[in-house]
């Protein structure tokens, strides 16, 4: 569920980041049509400001010919004394020129021609006047251009022609063809806008359905659809967008359910205290349903099935067990009502060591629904241990019996032969007392293992110093190599470092090592005792020329009882348990011995123990 | 790092300390031999001097995954540095102490 939110959510963010894409898309050409819009508005302006200008100066030159030329001619007419003419042709020029006046004025103000004759106020032309005409000037201001021209009348005086031409009715009328094509540019921009409006609110809900396609489009299909709906003004599209998101959730929950329901019948229901429970317990449990399918497995019905747990759930039993006769009564149990629990132990591969499995199957009924519990113990080490124990006490009853045998025959030879034989009778208390000692060797050792299988045989922490050891060790059984002719060498470094551990149990393992091959070794053979510290740990090997072992046999010579089936091992007598109790007594110690030999030729044993460093 | 068998049990002895150098190889050992032999194992700490932080981590790890099959690492022959580390980090809860190996395979039957 955590993930259908976090697609939907990845997908709206992404149809977001879309959508703010497109209104950045949008304002920009607003900005575009904006720059746009300014730009050709500045050029019309200065267009029409270049125009006026231009059409300004015109105005003002063409005032400035015709008053020039009226300037002329009234000087000529004026001097030929034809003042009417003179009117006339002010008169005329006014109206077709569009002068706001145009006369000729004396020196004293009298006005003598005006294009408008109401203003005329010298009706007939002095001989000779006096006073000075104005200056040539020009001026332009609110539109109008004044032009002021001397007249000289040869033989009469001054005048001036005064000409004012007004200039900016004209520049108007040119500018309406331009103002006109701006409107028109604007207008267009305008409908050019709205039409971009409103094809871009028809298109935005098949653009957002694009948008979100392409954002959903690389999810698995779970996104949270809901989230992607379409506001209906959009459109036709958006409403058929959401009737189509629609089905598809609605789909979504059906198959939903489908899946949850089928997960209730054929899945682990969600982990609670019962699965917890299941999966803390120390033995393999398996819930399998009437179709011989995997339910429910727990960690350790994994690892005792060395499969995977979950690939167990869901597979069919048959493939997870494979002791056909277990798989039928976890079938039995699932489809008879009436079947009861059956328990089955099952060696992996044949083999006792490789695994003992126990399996018990219970039929389980639950509301009309059969299935089978299937609870799977390691009992290995239980069989071995059991095993062990049937061997040992079968050896040790062999072991006691021979020499009970032994001492009762030749109590009985003493009992008849006491009064007649004395010779013979000790001769038997010998017997009896060798046997009587083998007895209690055995008897010892005996407890030594059953203590050593209880847990209860204990070491005691002493000092002890190999090399003294080693001395002793040499001392008491340089006897029994001179009786059999054997050479026995110690090769031991000047000096042996004192080492934590139990004194006695470690002479009695040296004991044993040297007394094993002192009897396997025939007359006139060598035995070689060395001793060395490597890596803080002190090696004592004790090799002989003996008759060896065979391959096969070095590993079993340390199991309690056993005796080498080589008739020349046999012939020496033994309980079996020397080796076994040594190697226990050195990895007590955290140690261990090991053997390498060959047969014919001779064996090397080597106690390890650990030796404090610097004590060397 | 030496293995004995004790009857149906793997009895580890890792020799030496156990520190980032070794603890890859010790965890992927250890594992392979709880696949072996359905989780009959028996860590041996007695040739253990002392643990580095990694080397807890592996020991940690190794009780973690037979957690989850319903069982305890067993440890035997801690000596008491490593079980006042196991102690102070809070890790010993998650094995089981045994005085001896022989303890720890009996805990088996």
């Amino acid at each position: 569920m955590a993930t259908d939110k976090s697609a939907a959510r990845q997908a709206f963010a992404a149809r977001s980041e879309l959508l703010r894409g497109d209104s950045l898309f949008a304002v920009l050409v607003f900005a575009v049509v904006a720059v746009f819009l300014f730009t050709l508005i500045t050029s019309v302006w200065r267009n029409l400001a270049f125009s006026k200008d231009v059409r300004q100066k015109a105005g003002v030159q063409n005032a400035k010919v015709v008053a020039g030329v009226l300037a002329t001619t009234a000087e000529a007419l004026i001097t030929t004394d034809e003042l009417s003419t003179l009117r006339r042709v002010l008169a005329e020029a006014g109206l077709e020129h569009d002068l706001r006046w145009c006369r000729v004025v004396l020196p004293d103000g009298g006005i003598v021609a005006d294009a408008k004759p109401a203003d005329i106020t010298v009706v007939k032309l002095p001989t000779s006047w006096e006073g000075q005409a104005a200056v040539a000037s020009h001026e332009f201001s609110d539109g109008v251009a004044k032009f002021t021209f001397p007249l000289t009348i040869s033989g009469r005086g001054e005048a001036t022609l005064e000409v004012a031409a007004e200039i900016g009715g004209r520049l108007d009328a040119g500018l309406a063809p331009q103002t006109a094509q701006m409107a028109i540019a604007c207008l267009a921009l305008a409908s050019m806008l709205l039409v971009h409006r409103h094809a871009r609110f028809r298109l935005k809900a098949i653009g957002t359905i694009h948008e979100i396609l392409l954002a959903v489009g690389g999810k698995d299909g779970n996104a949270d659809f809901s989230m992607l709906e379409l506001d209906p003004k959009l459109g036709r599209e958006a409403v058929a967008w959401n009737k189509l998101l629609s089905e598809r959730h609605s789909t979504q929950i059906e198959q939903a359910i489908e899946q949850v329901r089928e997960t209730l019948h054929d899945r682990p229901q969600a982990a609670d205290e019962v699965a917890t429970a299941f999966d803390v317990a120390p033995f393999g449990l398996l819930l399998v349903d009437d179709r011989m399918k995997v339910t429910r497995a727990n960690g350790a019905a994994a690892v005792l099935l060395r499969a995977e747990r979950d690939g167990m759930v869901r597979c069919d039993v048959a493939q997870v067990i494979e002791h056909e006769r277990i798989v039928a009564e976890i079938r039995a149990a699932t489809r008879d009502a009436a079947s009861k629990r059956a328990v089955i132990e099952a060696e992996h591969n044949g083999s006792v060591v490789a695994g003992v499995l126990r399996f018990t199957i219970c039929p389980v009924r639950h509301d009309g629904a059969h299935f089978a519990l299937v609870a799977i113990e390691d009992v290995t080490q239980q069989r071995v241990a059991q095993e062990a124990m049937n061997s040992f006490l079968a050896k040790a009853a062999h072991e006691l019996r021979t020499p009970l045998t032994n001492v009762r025959l030749f109590v009985e030879d003493a009992l008849e032969q006491c009064e007649r034989d004395v010779v013979a009778t000790s001769k038997c208390l010998n017997v009896i007392n060798d046997e009587a000692q083998r007895l209690e060797r055995t008897v010892s050792e005996i407890l030594s293992v059953s203590e050593i299988e209880a847990g209860s045989f204990g070491l005691k922490h002493d000092d002890v110093r190999v090399d003294v050891l080693l001395q002793q060790l040499k001392a008491d059984h340089e006897a029994q190599a001179r009786a059999k002719r054997i050479e026995i060498v110690f090769e031991l470094p000047p000096k042996l470092p004192v080492i934590q551990g139990d004194r006695d149990k470690i002479a009695l393992v040296l004991h044993n090592l040297l007394g094993n091959a002192l009897k396997y070794t025939l007359e006139g053979g060598r035995v070689v005792v060395t001793a060395a510290v490597e890596k803080g740990r002190i090696n004592v090997g004790v090799s002989d020329t003996g008759i060896g072992i065979t391959a096969d046999e070095v590993e079993r010579v340390f199991d309690k009882f056993y005796r080498s089936k080589d008739r020349q091992a046999n012939a020496v007598t033994g309980s079996g348990l020397g080796l076994a109790i040594s190697r226990e007594v050195a990895r007590l110690h955290g140690g261990d011995i090991t053997l390498e030999s060959q047969h014919g030729e001779g064996s090397t044993f080597t106690l390890t123990l650990p030796a404090a460093e610097g004590e060397a | 790092m030496q293995t004995q068998q004790r009857g149906a049990v793997i009895v580890v002895r890792p020799e030496g300390p156990l520190t980032v150098a070794e603890a890859d190889g010790f965890r992927s050992r250890v594992s392979e031999l709880i696949r072996e032999n359905l989780g009959r194992v028996v860590v041996d700490a007695s040739g253990l001097p002392y643990v580095d932080s990694r080397g807890l981590e592996s020991l940690a790890e190794v009780a973690q995954e037979l957690a989850t099959t319903g069982k305890g690492l067993k440890v035997c022959a801690a000596n008491d540095t490593i079980r006042q580390v196991l102690d102070l980090t809070g890790l010993s809860p998650h094995f089981e102490h045994f005085e001896d190996a022989n303890a720890a395979v009996r805990s088996f039957l």
